[in-house]
């Protein structure tokens, strides 16, 4: 008999178990969908210790997306004070008591998490999506971390500082991306590019498990490619809180047409639990009120007098796409006018050895194609990146992937010249 | 109670001095098993070890410094150098009493025997060769040249070869790929026979081989010191990793320990189990000794492009078995003849592990003694050791400053813009007094150079707290100054020396010329260290530098620390003057020939 068949799927946990999980905050909604207006009618957070349930914020119309301070004594979460009002980010005690506002923003903020040195990042809608910013907890102005068009909701801050969020894929769907928290160095997690992945969490192992479609994945250390879990077969929906080594709390339903329910995973075990609770509704976004080790903080090295970005590309041969040697020419960057239409910065020679060195407009969208040697295009980026000001970024290849560390050679590139080509479209 | 039992009551209540701790370096096991014989280079001691009740059995004193061990045939004889006292001591394994102690070339590291007993090498780091001593008379009758850094041998399992790594690559053209040496030696001729080239390859450490010699690994670092270390993740800085080389493997293949988001940093030591079908590798740097499955390793060799292969951090999860966390700074790696025990040299945590290679867990742990506190001075050599700090684990101090040395290398850092102001890895030898720091003496204090601007430029993620910081410091002041082999005991100078000394502080060229002061040596190389610590511009500046003002170093045991000038484009202290200072920018020199050149490096080298 394999432990798959002792599962109790889909049975009621007994309420007895209770004592074995720790404090857990999670979102109830009447409704939720994964795109636009997640929340459209009411949300609030549960706070469940030994069983017992108590909201968390009655005093608001709505509240979702929680996160746990590193001390285990706070919450920060988005929630909406009226009907019809705009999500804002809000903080209140474990041991309850009056929320506070973070922000006061006339758009929409959600999904806040915590970062160290008392400072939060949410995402904030802006004309052209939800946009990463970091602010203080005791407030101040937002640093607006993302410049590239569509929606882009913050997934969890991994253990080394990375922001991990995701974002649109080019080809469709979400993917998740790092970025560091001053907004430099913005990246595919992994260039398999799955369906569409969200609601990515980091366990204990550093390993990210993520939603992908109606099922959960992960993306461990050592490959270069998603793991599919081994699970019950269910709707899943991330994120998953970890509250012991391999035991986790997660959204699920027995179909794509139910709601979903809080379940007990043992992913060794293949076993999922359905918590007690109400048999309407939905039940997802499970977070552990637990004291925790602080992700480390990223020392930022932007050095912003220096304006615009600079980016070194390595070898433009490397990547996923194969080009024949000495088949590339040039390199040519787009970014996005006011009105949302392209706009050519300009265009830079590639050296032999496939390097380039170019200076590009900070904080907007940045596209680039590799074009041959009589200037026709061997390939189009379909994706938007952008730098930050002052930053001074190195690529290895042309999306070449995350496992590709460099060759030790000095760039051609700069046996040329140190000063990078100014692609700042006239600015 | 046994006469055995009394001699370990009595090392047992030895008193170790308050600051020393044993940091064993090095292993060797005993034919039957029984015996785990362990060098500790920090109390100048080899440490037997019962390997039966995994506890010391017995405390022998050497030499200074001892930093490579070797049995002789049978394990008769046991060969421990003492890399301070360029000696090797001669130890009878029954008695444990050193019969003679044998002369060799400067600082020697790795020792071996042939099989047959009669000849014995060392290799020597600071020379950069291989004393082969004739065990018969207990002479040196060869010194064969070997690559920079020649520090660790290995004998071929059938003994024909002996096989040295060097821990820094070999003086190469500026601003190429680092290239290291393998030196193969024929033991029936004791002479060199290959010079195997590894390009990309800056440190190589341990090697072994499997039994039936077919096979051989390398632990080797390959640094990107080529590329603007602008950032760390994507293994920018460092690729850990293995050398393998042998029957059926074109050249040397560089195969990565490293993971996409985990480094494992600072190989040292492998073993290979004698079916041939596991290695071991210690991680010294990242605490871990990593398990890997021969077969899959060759599989993976076999069927991937060499440099894709190098440079592929998901590599390993082919040839990967296991990651066994083991103690601090985890150096030599010894297995039981029989194979079913790891022993693992714990350095900055005075143990060994006992590692049981079935379940692949810590069963036991060999405690050597030493201080219960620690002293700032080791809390900042634990530091100054690990790769914690960098981003993902990525690499640490010692990831550069070799066994808080230099690498030989010059790297790009990226604050200055990319391809602008390359700079020379500085020798951390007496540093501590000479602010300030930065070569253009931009950090006013090692609190500046090794908390924010390391954390920032370097490490790239959140670094030392304020205390560790502190410790940090205390302990790179207290890098200890390796003995100069150069000066004559007495204190007086060669007949060279002494030229080259006048030549130093010589005011008046050959020809009877006043010296302008600011060209006189003296003047900028001044005071203890031999600097006035002050921006001086001597004409070394390239276009791609952003000023020529440079800090004037220290020239503390300078010959050791080549390549030359701000950016180490001086691969010798010649060159500085012969191909860099043209027009008697850098000191007056141009009317020197080639004697007083020679003459006044002899002089340098006594510094």
């Amino acid at each position: 008999m394999g432990p798959k068949t002792l599962c109790l799927w889909w049975m009621m946990l007994p309420g007895m178990l209770w004592d074995s999980f720790p404090p857990f905050v999670y979102t109830e909604a009447d409704h939720y969908q994964q795109c636009g207006e997640r929340f459209p009618s009411h949300a609030s957070l549960v706070l469940v210790e030994n069983g017992q349930r108590r909201a968390v914020a009655p005093e608001l119309f709505a509240s979702a997306d929680a996160d746990i301070s590193f001390d285990g004594k706070r919450i920060l979460f988005a929630g909406k004070l009226r009907k019809g009002g705009p999500w804002q980010i809000w903080e209140i005690p474990v041991a309850g008591g009056k929320a506070r506002a973070v922000t006061n923003f006339p758009e929409d903020a959600v999904t806040p998490h915590y970062l160290p040195d008392e400072k939060v990042v949410y995402a904030r809608r802006t004309p052209s999506g939800f946009a990463l910013e970091v602010l203080p907890l005791a407030g101040g102005a937002p640093d607006r971390l993302t410049y590239a068009p569509g929606d882009f909701l913050v997934s969890d801050v991994l253990a080394d500082g990375r922001l991990l969020f995701e974002g649109p894929h080019p080809a469709g769907g979400r993917d998740l991306y790092t970025v560091y928290s001053d907004g430099t160095f913005p990246e595919a997690y992994r260039c398999d590019h799955g369906r569409d992945r969200h609601a990515g969490r980091q366990v204990a192992s550093g390993d990210i498990v993520f939603q992908e479609g109606d099922r959960l994945a992960r993306f461990t250390s050592a490959l270069a490619q998603e793991v599919a879990l081994r699970l019950p077969a269910a709707r899943f929906a991330g994120p998953v809180a970890e509250f012991a080594p391999g035991q986790w709390l997660v959204a699920a339903s027995a179909g794509s047409g139910s709601p979903l329910s809080l379940c007990r995973l043992d992913v060794a075990m293949q076993c999922l639990e359905r918590l007690p609770g109400p048999n309407a509704g939905f039940r997802l976004q499970p977070v552990v009120v637990a004291a925790r080790k602080p992700p480390l903080r990223h020392p930022s090295a932007l050095m912003p007098q220096r304006g615009a970005g600079n980016l070194l590309c390595l070898n433009t041969y490397v990547s996923k796409r194969v080009f024949p040697e000495g088949s590339i020419g040039a390199a040519r960057f787009y970014t996005l006018g006011e009105a949302g239409a392209e706009r050519l910065l300009g265009e830079t020679r590639v050296e032999r050895d496939g390097s380039f060195y170019v200076q590009v407009p900070p904080d907007q969208p940045i596209r680039l194609e590799v074009l041959d040697r009589s200037g026709r295009t061997l390939e189009a980026e379909h994706g938007w990146f952008w730098m930050r000001k002052g930053e001074q970024r190195v690529c290895v290849g042309c999306h070449a992937g995350p496992e590709r560390a460099p060759e030790n050679a000095v760039p051609e590139v700069l046996l040329r010249s140190t000063k990078p080509v100014k692609l700042t479209g006239g600015k | 109670m046994s006469m055995w039992g009394v001699w370990l009551a009595m090392a047992a209540a030895q008193a170790l001095s308050p600051a020393q701790y044993p940091s064993p370096v090095e292993l060797a096991v005993s034919p039957d098993g029984a015996r785990l014989y362990i060098v500790c280079q920090g109390t100048d001691e080899l440490v037997v070890a019962d390997t039966r009740a995994n506890s010391v059995a017995r405390r022998l004193k050497v030499g200074r410094v001892p930093k490579g061990i070797a049995l002789g045939p049978g394990a008769a004889r046991v060969y421990v150098s003492n890399s301070w006292d360029d000696t090797v001591s001669e130890i009878d394994a029954a008695s444990l009493a050193v019969l003679r102690t044998l002369h060799t070339g400067f600082e020697p590291t790795g020792v071996i025997t042939d099989r047959a007993g009669a000849f014995l090498y060392t290799a020597n780091r600071i020379s950069n060769d291989i004393s082969v001593i004739d065990l018969a008379s207990g002479k040196e009758v060869k010194r064969l040249a070997a690559g920079r850094g020649a520090s660790y041998l290995t004998l071929s399992p059938e003994g024909r070869r002996v096989y040295c790594t060097h821990i820094y690559p070999n003086p190469g053209r500026y601003r190429t790929p680092p290239q290291s040496e393998i030196t193969e030696i024929d033991t029936a001729t004791q002479r060199v026979i290959e010079r195997q080239r590894v390009v990309n390859a800056a440190g190589m450490f341990h090697a072994a081989f499997s039994a039936d010699g077919r096979l051989g690994l390398i632990a080797q670092i390959r640094p990107k010191n080529l590329i603007p270390l602008a950032h760390v993740a994507h293994g920018w800085v460092f690729g850990n990793s293995l050398a393998v080389f042998g029957q059926g493997i074109d050249g040397v293949v560089q195969v990565p320990i490293d993971e996409l988001e985990r480094y494992f940093a600072m190989p040292f030591g492998v073993a290979v189990d004698s079916a041939r079908r596991l290695a071991y590798v210690s991680s010294s740097g990242s605490d871990v000794v990593t398990v890997l499955d021969l077969n899959r390793l060759l599989a993976a060799i076999g069927t991937t492009e060499h440099r894709a292969l190098a440079n592929d951090l998901s590599a390993a999860a082919r040839y990967v078995a296991a990651r066994i966390p083991v103690g601090r700074n985890p150096k030599a790696l010894a297995l039981s003849p029989d194979g079913t025990r790891l022993y693992v040299a714990n350095r900055l945590d005075d143990n060994i592990s006992v590692i049981d290679t079935s379940s692949r867990t810590v069963t036991a742990t060999i405690g050597l003694g030493g201080p219960r506190e620690l002293t700032p001075e080791r809390r900042g050599e634990r530091l100054f050791f690990t790769a914690k700090y960098g981003f993902q684990g990525h690499f640490g101090c010692a990831s550069c400053h070799i066994e808080a040395t230099i690498d030989g290398l010059e790297w790009d850092l990226e604050p200055d813009g990319f391809g602008i102001d390359i700079v020379d890895n500085r020798s951390l030898e007496q540093v501590g007094e000479t602010a300030p720091f930065k070569w253009n003496g931009g950090n006013p204090d090692l609190e500046t150079e090794c908390g924010p601007r390391t954390e920032k430029f370097f490490y790239r993620s959140q670094s030392y707290s304020p205390e560790e910081l502190a410790d940090l410091v205390r302990y790179i002041k207290s890098i200890p100054l390796r003995p100069n082999r150069y000066r004559l005991p007495n204190g007086e100078l060669t007949p060279a020396q002494e030229r080259g000394k006048a030549i130093f502080e010589r005011t008046r060229k050959k020809d009877g010329t006043p010296i302008a002061e600011p060209l006189q040596c003296p003047v900028c190389h001044s005071g203890k260290y031999y600097t006035n610590r002050q921006l001086t511009d001597v004409g070394s500046g390239k276009p791609t530098d952003r000023s020529p003002l440079i800090d004037v170093p220290h020239l503390t045991n300078v010959s050791l620390t080549a390549p030359y000038l701000h950016d180490g484009s001086a691969q010798t202290l010649e060159e500085i003057w012969t191909v860099f200072n043209p027009r008697d920018t850098h000191g007056v020199t141009n009317d020197l020939a080639k004697d007083g050149l020679n003459d006044l490096i002899e002089y340098l080298k006594t510094l």
